[in-house]
């Protein structure tokens, strides 16, 4: 408490700055937290969070047993898995073949346009994903330039992995190398230097220069990304999916929205599956973190 | 609870007060409204019935927050229904001002959800309460709508006169109770069947075709289509349509719950649902159905209705219908619709099963919250609505602006028919009144639907989509509402039933699942428990039947 105190007197502007921040998370992010009890109550509006009865761990238990248990999990933790493997490294190597380009306009040409469906609406990107994967659709053109039949891809289960994590990759490459261009601008030239006047080409100066230069901020964004094994974003499926492919693309997230908002209103039951989801999550991120600082220098504490 | 006790004389006495000036406005409203009251016009307002809204101009404005969903062809042209002709008037006749609070188009369920969750009701509530899970009852207990048998009594003489005159009608309005809970939008006239399949006239004609009337001439009609027309989708339809009653009618079974000899049955696993299947996917396999069905939306089925690509689908009479006709006036002379019976299996059959409105719409009822405070001024306001004159404001609009009376036939005028600001019909009712769409009052008034469907063709496919109307009494479940313990179950037990079925009915249709598998399906439905849901629609049907 002294050490805060004396800290407080001498850094008084800085606690300033940062007390919006602490008080948005606080009010936005831990007071809502306390909702969370409905998870083990029989929530009704009537009577309010606290007035409810209690139904103890009865909505994770009839959610473990329900139907789509199991697939909802399979479903969440593959989709991830491809995120992982394609969209994950996309924008880090997005970032090397970038710094690689020579022509000044011509780069930040090629980032311009690399941005731009970041700044696109969800649904609009959707709508435009629905469009170019239709039957008659510009994608669905090339597919079948290949030898692919002619058919509406999000019709078909067995494709919309495939659809998402590659408009996924499309949506976010540009926007996700920003961080990495950062890291790289910081790395020391002199660093280069040494390593051309050693005689290293440009791959292995990437091999060994620019990689481990990166290697830090990788590792960080790595485990934030496992973190979050069991959350997908949830609006992008809504937007794509269609009872002909839940099989491959109802996520937990998606079965809880349409338990709790999509008109049968079993708010404890969505708001346990949460709950779990989030758990889960949080014990990955733990794990995550332990397993980095032990193989490497770099965790996230 | 402890309000009673503390509130102070003064409250009472002005309580008193309101409610007496409320009654005197009802009285007074009945000479000003006998000047107008046209007769015999298909109306079932008993025009003897007092309106208070023109004269509690006199009493003192009130303003009332309100949430209704805005329709979609409202949204074209109005931000809110304050906006709107209809409404701007309203608050002139009755001195009460309107806070328009509108959910985003689409996601009125979603929203509607949000709105209780947070607690924060407005006064007026427009919304089916019938699908508020666990009842009506349920809604009330919650404390989002509060009943409202005393305040129709006392103060909503039009509504009252009404449910007196039509008994059948007071059943199907209020809970199993006999709670009223909410002013409902009411079906008049004869077109509560306002959709069905159309096909194109222009094709038959030249194929030398007859209207197909049974499964087997739809698939000869089709086959035709595809061969001789080069249709890419001779039928074509939206995931959502598959919901309707469509052909499911012709195999002997609903698309969900419904009645067999008063016994409640479920469509999907009767043995009717598998020949039912087999025959979609008959037809999808030989290119006769639309293979985009799923993925498609409205809009894409619209450009293949009216481009050639497809020569038969469901569409709404007035929307749908009148859209492709116009489309093509100009590009395609020849084009040409007409519409067919709903299908059946044999020659001579009629058609049991098919989709159509209830005379009580459920949709778009008003129900007043318990935040109100002024529960008694809002429901004269609303009963103004169940009035001759306020049926003719909201279908019809304002004399010598929306419509002109020729005789006693409020006829619309170019404003509506023919828009110098270039909007449909349609578009420009949703602009100027409340009539086209469910909303608490009277709905489908037959003059109102003479002048919209502008067609021969529609005028023609309403007869016949409701030729066979009386049918449904015996095939289609009431609006039954089930007590709350078994809404919540029902509830859990269709979530998971739901979304089971649409994904085997996909797999069915598509040739994904074999149909062989039909019987893996219904057991696995039944393991669902749609016994015990079909059980509890029993119950609450009979329930229904001895309101």
């Amino acid at each position: 408490m002294r050490f805060i105190a004396k800290d407080y007197r001498r850094h008084k502007y800085l606690y300033f700055m940062i007390a919006p921040v602490i008080l948005y998370y606080f009010i936005f992010h831990y007071v809502p937290m306390y909702g969370a009890i409905i998870a083990f109550k029989n929530y009704r509006i009537a009577d309010g969070f606290l007035g409810s009865s209690w139904a103890g761990f009865s909505h994770f238990i009839s959610f473990f047993d329900s139907y789509y248990f199991w697939r909802l999990l399979k479903n969440t933790l593959l989709l991830n898995l491809y995120m992982l493997l394609f969209s994950f490294p996309a924008p880090i190597l997005f970032a090397l073949l970038i710094n690689e380009i020579a022509g000044k306009k011509f780069k930040s040409m090629v980032q311009t346009v690399t941005y731009l469906p970041h700044f696109i609406s969800m649904i609009v990107i959707c709508g435009m994903i629905t469009q170019f994967v239709a039957r008659e659709g510009v994608v669905t053109d090339i597919l079948v330039w290949f030898g692919m039949d002619r058919t509406a891809l999000l019709g078909h289960p067995e494709y919309f992995r495939a659809v998402y994590v590659i408009s996924d990759i499309w949506q976010s490459v540009g926007w996700g190398s920003i961080i990495y261009l950062a890291a790289i601008s910081g790395i020391n030239p002199e660093l280069y230097e040494a390593a051309r006047i050693d005689g290293a080409n440009r791959w292995k100066q990437t091999l060994h220069i620019t990689l481990p230069g990166l290697a830090a901020i990788i590792t960080i964004l790595f485990i934030l990304k496992i973190g979050n094994m069991l959350d997908v974003g949830f609006e992008k499926i809504i937007l794509l999916y269609n009872p002909s492919t839940y099989v491959t693309a109802d996520v937990i997230s998606t079965f809880v929205y349409r338990k709790g908002l999509g008109g049968t209103n079993e708010f404890s039951y969505a708001t346990a599956i949460g709950l779990f989801q989030s758990a889960i999550n949080f014990m990955l991120l733990l794990a995550a973190n332990r397993f980095s600082k032990k193989v490497s220098e770099n965790s996230l504490w | 609870m402890a309000n009673n006790t503390r509130s102070p004389l003064w409250r009472k006495q002005a309580v008193m007060l309101v409610l007496a000036s409320a009654l005197i406005a009802g009285c007074s409203g009945n000479t000003g409204n006998n000047n107008n009251s046209a007769p015999n016009t298909g109306t079932p307002t008993n025009s003897a019935a007092p309106s208070p809204g023109d004269s509690s101009a006199s009493s003192e404005p009130i303003s009332l927050t309100y949430w209704t969903g805005l329709n979609a062809f409202a949204a074209r042209s109005l931000k809110e229904y304050g906006e709107s002709l209809f409404y701007q008037e309203l608050e002139k006749r009755t001195n009460v001002k309107v806070k328009f609070e509108h959910p985003a188009v689409g996601s009125e369920a979603e929203q509607f959800n949000l709105l209780i969750a947070s607690g924060k009701l407005p006064d007026v509530i427009e919304y089916n309460f019938t699908t508020y899970p666990g009842g009506p009852e349920k809604a009330i207990s919650d404390k989002v709508i509060i009943p409202l048998n005393d305040i129709v009594e006392q103060h909503a003489p039009n509504l009252k006169a009404y449910l007196d005159a039509n008994p059948e009608m007071k059943k199907e309005i209020s809970t199993d109770n006999g709670t009223i809970y909410a002013f409902p939008a009411l079906g008049t006239g004869n077109s509560n069947v306002s959709s069905g399949l159309v096909l194109r006239k222009d094709w038959l004609d030249e194929l030398g075709l007859g209207v197909p009337e049974t499964i087997e001439e739809w698939t000869n009609v089709l086959t035709q289509f595809k061969e001789k027309k080069g249709a890419k989708t001779p039928l074509t339809m939206t995931l959502a349509e598959f919901k309707s009653e469509r052909f499911n009618g012709a195999f002997g079974i609903g698309i969900g719950f419904y009645l067999d000899g008063g016994q409640v049955k479920y469509g999907p696993i009767e043995p009717g649902y598998k020949d039912y299947l087999t025959q979609l996917n008959a037809w999808y396999k030989d290119g006769l159905l639309d293979p985009d069905f799923a993925t498609q939306d409205g809009a894409a089925k619209d450009a293949k209705a009216t481009n050639g690509s497809a020569g038969a689908f469901p569409a709404f009479i007035g929307s749908a219908m009148g859209k492709y006709l116009t489309a093509n006036k100009d590009s395609n002379p020849a084009y040409d619709l007409v519409a067919a019976q709903h299908p059946v299996l044999n020659k001579g059959e009629e058609p049991r099963f098919f989709t159509a409105a209830y005379d009580y719409r459920g949709e778009n009822s008003a129900g007043i919250t318990p935040a109100n405070k002024n529960a008694e001024r809002t429901a004269a306001w609303l009963d103004y609505l169940y009035s001759e004159e306020g049926n003719l404001l909201k279908s019809f609009g304002v004399e010598g602006t929306t419509y002109t009376l020729e005789g006693d036939y409020p006829k619309y005028t170019d404003l509506i028919v023919n828009n110098p600001d270039g909007l449909s019909i349609g578009d420009a009712m949703a602009k100027y009144l409340r009539v086209s769409t469910p909303s608490p009052g009277f709905v489908g008034d037959d003059r109102y639907t003479e002048q919209y469907y502008s067609f021969d063709q529609q005028k023609h496919a309403v007869k016949l989509f409701n030729q066979y109307y009386d049918n449904l009494k015996d095939t289609r479940l009431p609006r039954v509402t089930p007590t709350v313990d078994e809404g919540q179950e029902l509830s859990s037990i269709m979530a998971e039933v739901n979304t089971y079925f649409e994904e085997m009915f996909m797999q069915f249709v598509m040739g994904a699942a074999p149909i062989a598998e039909f019987d893996g399906y219904t057991a696995q439905l039944k393991k669902m428990g749609i016994e015990r849901a079909i059980e509890i629609y029993q119950s609450a049907y009979e329930r229904y039947m001895k309101r």
